[in-house]
């Protein structure tokens, strides 16, 4: 599959789709990523991104550069930038339970505030480096109940961290408990959906 | 002496030709059931997009596997090295070979391992 039919796959997801991107480098990661939510943007939905890998300035900078005019998209309530710490492991400590209300929130705000929806994404590079896989994959079970509500996920995973844990098991759990999972690679990649 | 079978096949008294054919083709069946972790419609197109980019078909795999890692790294990144582990592991069952994990071999070199283990090519 070529890079632009992946992104096409992305500008046409739906509220409820909750979708797993692996990743080879950080520029393949902004590409799809801010593909998905500036279309979202520019349907009149509302955005949000929890950063992990990167800091939230380094992704404002990197939506900057992909023409997304962030500042005015933040004064208006349309995009949120979240640092991992605000949103994931807050206080040094995962609750999936508050991760999920946290989420509610944001969705009910965003349709309060007359948006047509929500997409969302979340890096989660903090988890493996805090050494909470488990909580991860706890979280992304239960990640669908939310997915009841108007928005739509992808949860993003670098490839290269992701292969080396548990002997790979990990990356073929995550194939196995998602109904779409988007891989790309230096040359390409493929869109596993239902 | 030598084992020289694959799987149930008992390869005692077969020429080094049908040994390495048959080998050849536990391969090519072990690489089916490794990207079926994928689903089966996207083993599909990782063969198209294969044969498109890099002219190796499927029945091809053996004999220009090293082709065949190169862009199955190029579709999926770091991903291939879990994929072409679940080939190798397949592999090896299906020759009856104990398979020991290596973090730095790739499908090609688990392959030759398979090949000198059976006595083939």
């Amino acid at each position: 599959m070529e890079k632009d039919e992946i992104l096409q796959f992305v500008r046409q997801m739906k509220p409820r789709d909750h979708v797993i991107l692996f990743h080879s480098n950080i520029e393949d990661k902004h590409q799809v990523l801010f593909t998905y939510l500036k279309t979202g943007l520019d349907q009149g939905e509302a955005a949000a991104y929890v950063a992990s890998e990167e800091t939230p300035d380094e992704i404002r900078q990197a939506m900057r550069r992909f023409g997304m005019d962030v500042d005015e998209l933040e004064r208006r309530g349309a995009l949120r930038v979240i640092d991992y710490r605000d949103w994931y492991i807050v206080g040094g400590r995962f609750s999936v339970a508050e991760t999920l209300e946290r989420w509610k929130r944001l969705c009910d705000e965003a349709i309060a505030k007359g948006f047509n929806g929500l997409r969302v994404t979340g890096e989660t590079a903090c988890f493996f480096e805090k050494r909470m896989v488990g909580e991860l994959v706890e979280y992304e079970r239960a990640l669908h109940r939310v997915l009841e509500l108007s928005m739509a996920a992808i949860c993003a995973y670098d490839s290269r961290v992701v292969a080396n844990e548990r002997g790979g098991k990990l990356y073929l759990d995550l194939i196995k408990t998602h109904g779409t999972v988007i891989i790309v690679g230096p040359e390409g990649g493929v869109v596993k959906s239902h | 002496m030598t084992e020289l079978s694959v799987g149930s096949i008992d390869l005692r008294g077969v020429d080094r030709a049908s040994r390495s054919t048959a080998l050849d083709e536990a391969l090519r069946e072990a690489t089916d059931h490794g990207l079926l972790a994928l689903g089966e419609m996207v083993r599909e197109a990782i063969y198209q997009r294969i044969e498109r980019t890099h002219q190796v078909r499927r029945d091809e795999i053996p004999e220009k596997l090293d082709t065949f890692h190169k862009a199955l790294e190029g579709l999926l990144g770091a991903g291939a090295k879990v994929i072409e582990k679940q080939i190798a592991k397949n592999l090896y069952s299906r020759l009856d070979l104990n398979f020991t994990e290596h973090s730095n071999w790739t499908i090609v070199e688990y392959f030759d391992h398979a090949k000198k283990a059976k006595g083939g090519r």
